[in-house]
């Protein structure tokens, strides 16, 4: 297989992953909202008129999660749509791209282990803080392939 | 510039292929513990039967993480044949593993709810095989620019 036939087909997956990754992020929001069981060990109760350090450590990292779940949707977003439109998969902007993945991906991690430390007092590590340092890793192997392209660039 | 890369993806790959070795270790003795602490459990046996595969699927997906990461900092090359079929075989090791409920629990819990919960892993498994195809085209570009030189 050639490198156009190899672009093409690199087009036609990121545009399926595309579509596949809003059915996914539909189907969880759906399982969000409808009566799945809410977990009564992972909630916290605050007291409002007594709020202590940690409900706040609490609700910072719930907003970290929060917010990094949903720069992440949006940055995969971004990632698949860059990946489909361009002539190449190794550019600067897709290797930025992947970076910051991998940073909302521990942060995330981080987030999840602090909150359930506080309203279980267990700690569970996912792979998740694994999958964001693979990106973080892939997004130099990206740059790496961002020269070897310029190089290719260059010799035609 | 590609020196450069090439010097901070060896460094990068080699903390990467010590933090894949250790989770596969602590995965493998966590698989092994759970068997020991749990075999008794009669009623459970399914549900504990889909965790034990679970961690050992887990060690497998590090392993070959750690194999590529191995390669890359071993040679400083990360767009080579070998890593784009060890990239695959992580995929392969996930679709297994969206599987699993399906194998375990389907007499338990319907076919509704058991394929709903393998999605999350087929979605990984679908974007290391989209990882695969680019690393494909990365081999191309590595192989052109190696004929050049």
């Amino acid at each position: 297989m050639d490198k156009k036939q190899l672009t093409r087909k690199i087009q036609r997956i990121s545009r399926i992953s595309l579509i596949a990754m809003v059915a996914y992020g539909a189907l969880n929001i759906f399982g969000m909202f409808s009566g799945s069981e809410v977990r009564k060990d992972y909630t916290l109760h605050i007291d409002h008129h007594n709020i202590l350090v940690i409900d706040i450590i609490y609700l910072a990292a719930f907003l970290a999660i929060f917010f990094s779940v949903v720069a992440g949707f949006v940055t995969a977003f971004m990632l698949l749509n860059e990946l489909g439109r361009r002539r190449t998969p190794f550019t600067r902007k897709i290797s930025n791209l992947l970076r910051n993945l991998g940073a909302y991906m521990i942060i995330i991690e981080i987030g999840k282990i602090i909150c359930i430390f506080i309203a279980a007092r267990e700690i569970r590590v996912d792979l998740f803080w694994f999958a964001g340092l693979v990106l973080y890793a892939f997004s130099l192997v990206f740059r790496y392939g961002k020269d070897l392209q310029k190089l290719s660039d260059e010799t035609l | 510039m590609i020196n450069k890369n090439i010097s901070i993806i060896k460094n990068s790959s080699l903390v990467i292929m010590i933090l894949s070795v250790l989770g596969a270790i602590s995965s493998v003795s966590a698989g092994v513990w759970y068997y020991n602490n749990t075999k008794s459990c009669e009623n459970m046996k399914n549900i504990l039967a889909k965790n034990i595969v679970s961690y050992c699927l887990y060690a497998a997906i590090l392993i070959l993480a750690a194999l590529i990461f191995f390669r890359i900092f071993r040679s400083g090359r990360p767009f080579t044949r070998g890593n784009v079929w060890a990239v695959r075989g992580i995929a392969g090791v996930f679709l297994v593993k969206a599987m699993l409920p399906t194998f375990f629990q389907l007499s338990e819990l319907g076919i509704l709810k058991t394929g709903v919960m393998g999605t999350g892993s087929i979605f990984i498994a679908v974007l290391f095989l989209f990882f695969a195809e680019i690393m494909r085209y990365g081999s191309l570009l590595q192989t052109e620019s190696d004929e050049t030189l």
